[in-house]
């Protein structure tokens, strides 16, 4: 059946005859159901299990809820309040920008080179790539906070090392001016995640490419820039989206090691959702900061979208 | 493509990479080092790695837990959780992003709009209705408001990075297998699947990362002392009010590392084979 | 190859049934997962009664014989949660026919826990609610009244006095919650430090006089020394020292501010002179100690420290100096700002059904001395005079410094603020804002008073 309707694609030039586009129309119904059918688990947890509390978020971010009793309707109030009159929300989107724009493409940076450096095949790689990786497993723990305090503390490592280089040391977290950078510096120090999904798009690149351009008589460098980058953009893609995303979203480092502070110097948008949200019981407004958090997101989202067509190649699609 | 002679190349290489290994593992050296150390001794000692004297009693206190609930029962949790977990996650986020990558079916478009926008809302958002769906159904401290919802796609995280790998995926061989006959969920498991291998480890190693990392949800949906993951354990050491007890809290956090650590060792020899064996048979 | 394949196939089939099953049977599976997991307290069978407190409605009408469970939530550290699960094997042996399921986490993560069950309306029966919070919970009906029980003899407040109990009682007579222990605010003072510069203040002292001893320290030694620790509570501190104005924090309605501004002014001039001159700790080395667990009090690092009573059993374990309690500074001229702080009660949900169940435990931890005895007096002094003289003979160390020091207090208190309003905790946060503005002298006294009045007020309207 599947044969037959390919023969009648390729081989037939579309005469617009009514049979051809009745036969067209049917086989697209029954590619349609199939997808459906395929897609069935996430169709059915969307539905289900997301669908619903996102619509209910979206009906909260219209009205004043506290959690412990009933919402009451308050139109668009939460969001003029927040657009109009919150000084804090300035202060976490520009703090969520910065660390966004600047973290991320270092930590980026940094993934895709240690993937391409240990995709050379050289000896005790395996064990490298997991050193590498363990500093993204602590991520979420609460020693973390512990850790990298006592890392950038007033006693800490740094400054013991810069004491012997006769430099004064200070108290990073605790100064409003480095703040900031500690936990960019904490992010990028866990590229280990970005960098093993490097690792496996660098596995599937297909060594016949190589093999030709050795033929060629193609060097390193050339081979790198002419090969490996294009086959593996859709994967630069993937990471640039979600850690773009992730950046917006970061939450259990700050919360756990500066709690926004101090002066609200790492008041990340996320953290101040939370603050409002489950300190303060402004669940309505909250929600209300997601939504905007959400069109800020896809608005950034859909730009690198767009821009991916003239650069992310894809050899299912045989090319750009 | 490797040079021979490039033994110049290789030292700066095992310099460099040891060096900048050794900066990036210092602040878990140091953890495990103080969970080791007497409490005295974790913040008046901390520069060192090694302990003055070697103490096993933070492991011995803090295995313990909390009111003879310990850390076999968190860990017995947390893992209960976490493999359904990653097991369901690979089986639905693979067969959904095949689905996307793949197929064309109508308001795919805006279906998977959908599937992005879900990603770019905050959790904390969505949580709370979340839960009183959950409690509606009566699976509040339950493991199932964890699991069940990995097996209906899971993140949409993994479903978008499987299509990622799908779509770097040459089409010519899913067609040469239709014309072999098979159909379209045979290309699925005969065809995309083996060569997903990479793809799927990171979906593993990334869905057992935060499931065992994961806080808020466990926090909310297990009540009883009984359901609690290593997570909530581990918090259980801090409180603002009694203090904080760091040398258990560190033992134990150096512990809950150790499954994650085994699991990544064991899998990195997908992602990091030499060039030659690998790729396309 | 094949073989895995194979594998493949059946695994999809296997793990779509295990969905299957799931789903189908989600409803009244919970219980089990319980019996399954917590094999240490689902042991009786009769666990799954009232698992979520939603399947009560058949024994509502629990009379002595018939078989209970009633959920127990608390906040704590390690210490504290065996104390209170061995407290309550001690009920439970002595009430059969109740069973108590325990939801115990750290402060951090207790209150989010507890306002996503109060949105899911599945509170357990019985919480533990702090001071700040109670009014949150009570004037949204999440509470219930108390004083039916105690009429009906459920629960003794025979042997507690008023004082250990009138926070808790709402202006119509509605009683909250029931004290698990009594604490006021004060000073820790690291007694070797002040005796080895020969410094005594006694109680009636001045903030002058605190800070001129700081100075004086500060200025005889050659150690690392931060002078007075605020502790993060400069909100807390900042009560008492509107009371010894005559003034408070939160006006009797709890819809504004009952201070001047004058008054703030002065409070935040003090503060930041005290970081200014060194008199105190900076913020980021105050927060460096807090965060790190450590404290700068029982390390000598500062002589004297901002905190509530009950917390010098945690210093004290930490440290080898001597730590003892001292009331707060006064003003001359200025009236009383001390005040006991019956903390961290026990309450009923309104979600509860097992009022009686629920009200015997909380007569059970405000009477039985055995149980109190394991308690450690942990959570603060114990508000049955009984009980307070029970273990008053039995206890201590630090925790008899905490029961010496609520005796000492009561001479140098009025009586307290009305409960603070729901908003609380915005406006606290409000407040440390501000705070840390002015301790990185960001701002002057002035300024930062404008700044948390106006937000303040907004909050609180």
């Amino acid at each position: 059946m599947a044969k037959a309707d390919n023969e009648v694609r390729i081989n037939q030039a579309p005469p617009p005859d009514r049979e051809i586009l009745r036969m067209e129309k049917k086989k697209a119904l029954k590619e349609s159901l199939t997808g459906y059918a395929i897609i069935s688990p996430w169709l059915l947890g969307f539905f289900v299990l997301v669908l619903g509390p996102i619509l209910a978020s979206f009906y909260l971010s219209f009205t004043d809820y506290d959690l412990l009793s009933s919402p009451t309707w308050i139109g668009f109030d939460n969001y003029v309040q927040i657009l109009t009159n919150d000084p804090r929300f300035k202060t976490s989107i520009i703090a969520t920008l910065v660390f966004v724009f600047v973290s991320t493409p270092l930590k980026l940076l940094f993934a895709l080179a240690l993937a391409v450096l240990f995709n050379t095949g050289r000896k005790g790689t395996g064990f490298f790539t997991t050193i590498y990786y363990i500093p993204s497993i602590i991520g979420g723990s609460v020693a973390i906070a512990v850790v990298w305090r006592q890392l950038f503390g007033r006693n800490g490592a740094v400054n013991d090392i810069l004491d012997s280089l006769g430099i004064a040391g200070l108290n990073w977290i605790g100064n409003p001016d480095t703040a900031l950078s500690v936990l960019i510096i904490l992010v990028i120090w866990q590229f280990g995640s970005p960098m093993i999904i490097f690792l496996a798009g660098l596995r599937q690149i297909p060594t016949e490419l190589y093999e030709a351009a050795s033929v060629d008589g193609a060097g390193r460098i050339q081979t790198f820039l002419k090969i490996t980058l294009p086959m593996l953009t859709p994967v630069i893609f993937f990471n640039l989206i979600m850690q773009t995303i992730g950046g917006f979203m970061l939450f259990t480092q700050a919360y756990l090691i500066t709690q926004g502070g101090p002066m609200d110097s790492t008041l990340f948008y996320a953290l101040y959702l939370y603050e409002m949200a489950f300190e303060y019981l402004r669940m309505g407004y909250a929600s209300a900061m997601a939504w905007i958090l959400l069109v800020l997101i896809a608005i950034i989202t859909i730009i690198i979208f767009k821009t991916s067509s003239r650069w992310v190649f894809y050899e299912s699609e045989g090319g750009r | 493509m490797k040079k021979k002679n490039g033994t110049l190349s290789d030292i700066i290489y095992y310099i460099f990479v040891i060096g900048f290994g050794f900066v990036m593992i210092y602040p878990i050296l140091w953890m495990i080092g103080s969970s080791l150390k007497p409490e005295t001794e974790i913040f008046g000692n901390a520069a060192s790695l090694i302990p003055g004297e070697w103490l096993w009693g933070n492991y011995a206190q803090g295995w313990e837990g909390f009111g003879g609930i310990g850390f076999d029962v968190y860990f017995r949790n947390s893992m209960i959780v976490t493999t359904l977990v990653v097991i369901g996650t690979v089986c639905s986020a693979s067969i959904v992003a095949y689905g996307f990558a793949r197929i064309n079916f109508k308001f795919k478009a805006i279906l998977f709009g959908c599937l992005m926008a879900t990603v770019m809302l905050p959790v904390q958002i969505t949580l709370i209705p979340q839960y009183i769906l959950f409690h509606n159904v009566g699976w509040v401290n339950t493991f199932y408001p964890l699991i069940v919802p990995a097996f209906l796609g899971g993140q949409p995280f993994f479903i978008f990075l499987l299509i990622q790998f799908i779509r770097g995926i040459p089409r010519e061989l899913d067609e040469a297998a239709i014309i072999d006959g098979c159909s379209k969920f045979g290309v699925f498991l005969r065809i995309i699947l083996p060569l997903l291998k990479p793809a799927l480890v990171t979906v593993i190693i990334f869905a057992f990362m935060w499931t065992w990392d994961d806080f808020l949800a466990p926090l909310i949906y297990l009540n009883s002392a009984s359901l609690h993951t290593v997570t909530i354990g581990l918090r259980n050491f801090m409180d603002a009010d009694a203090g904080t007890n760091w040398g258990p809290l560190l033992a134990m956090s150096s512990l809950s590392l150790f499954p994650q650590f085994v699991l990544f060792a064991f899998f990195q020899k997908y992602l990091v084979q030499g060039i030659a064996t690998t790729g396309i048979k | 190859m094949k073989m895995n394949k194979l594998k493949a196939v059946v695994m999809m089939f296997l793990l779509v049934g295990l969905v299957t099953i799931m789903v189908a049977c989600g409803g009244n599976e919970d219980s089990n997962a319980n019996v399954n997991n917590g094999a240490d307290n689902s042991a009786d069978p009769e666990t799954n009664e009232a698992n979520n407190g939603d399947s009560g409605e058949n024994n509502s009408a629990a009379g002595d014989e018939e078989d209970v469970t009633i959920r127990v939530a608390w906040w704590g550290g390690q210490e504290r949660h065996d104390m209170t699960i061995q407290a309550i094997e001690l009920f439970e042996a002595e009430y059969p026919n109740i069973t108590v399921e325990p939801e115990y986490t750290s402060w951090d993560g207790y209150w989010e826990r507890l306002s996503t069950q109060a949105a899911g309306n599945n509170l357990p029966d019985i919480i533990n609610m702090d001071n700040s919070k109670l009014m949150e919970y009570s004037s949204r009906d999440l509470l219930v009244d108390l004083q039916p029980l105690i009429d009906d003899g459920h629960i003794n407040m025979d042997d507690v006095e008023d004082v250990y109990q009138d926070i808790n009682v709402a202006e119509d007579g509605t009683v909250m919650g029931i004290s698990l222990g009594a604490n006021a605010l004060g000073i820790a003072e690291n007694k070797d430090l002040l005796a080895e510069h020969d410094i005594n203040l006694e109680p009636g002292y001045t903030y002058d006089d605190m800070i001129d001893a700081m100075h004086k320290i500060q200025d005889n030694t050659d150690e690392e020394f931060f002078g007075f620790d605020f502790g993060n509570s400069e909100f807390e501190m900042f009560f008492v020292y509107a009371r010894q104005h005559g003034q408070s924090v939160f006006n009797p309605e709890g819809d504004g501010l009952g201070f001047e501004e004058g008054t703030l002014v002065e409070f935040f001039d003090m503060v930041q002179t005290m970081v200014n001159e060194e008199a105190a700790a900076s913020h980021d080395i105050m927060m460096d100690y807090i965060d790190g667990g450590n404290s700068m009090l029982g390390e000598g690092k500062a002589a004297m420290n901002m905190t509530a009573s009950n917390q010098i059993i945690g210093i004290q374990q930490s440290s080898d100096m001597e730590i003892g309690l001292n009331v707060m500074p006064s003003i001359e001229g200025g009236e009383d700002g001390n005040w006991i702080r019956p903390s961290m009660s026990f309450s009923i949900s309104s979600h509860s059904e097992q009022h009686e169940a629920s009200a015997k435990f909380i007569d059970f931890f405000t009477n039985n001395l055995e149980v109190n005895e394991i308690l450690q007096a942990d959570r603060g002094v114990p508000v049955s005079s009984v009980v307070r003289e029970h273990l008053a003979g039995i206890v201590d160390g630090a925790t008899a410094e905490t029961f010496a020091y609520l005796e000492l207090v009561e001479d140098y208190t009025s009586p307290a603020d009305p409960l603070s309003p729901a908003g609380e905790s915005e406006v606290r946060g409000s407040f440390q804002r501000v705070v840390e503005t002015l301790k990185y002298d960001q701002a002057t006294p002035e300024e930062a008073t404008q700044q948390f009045m106006q937000e303040a007020q907004a909050i609180l309207q």
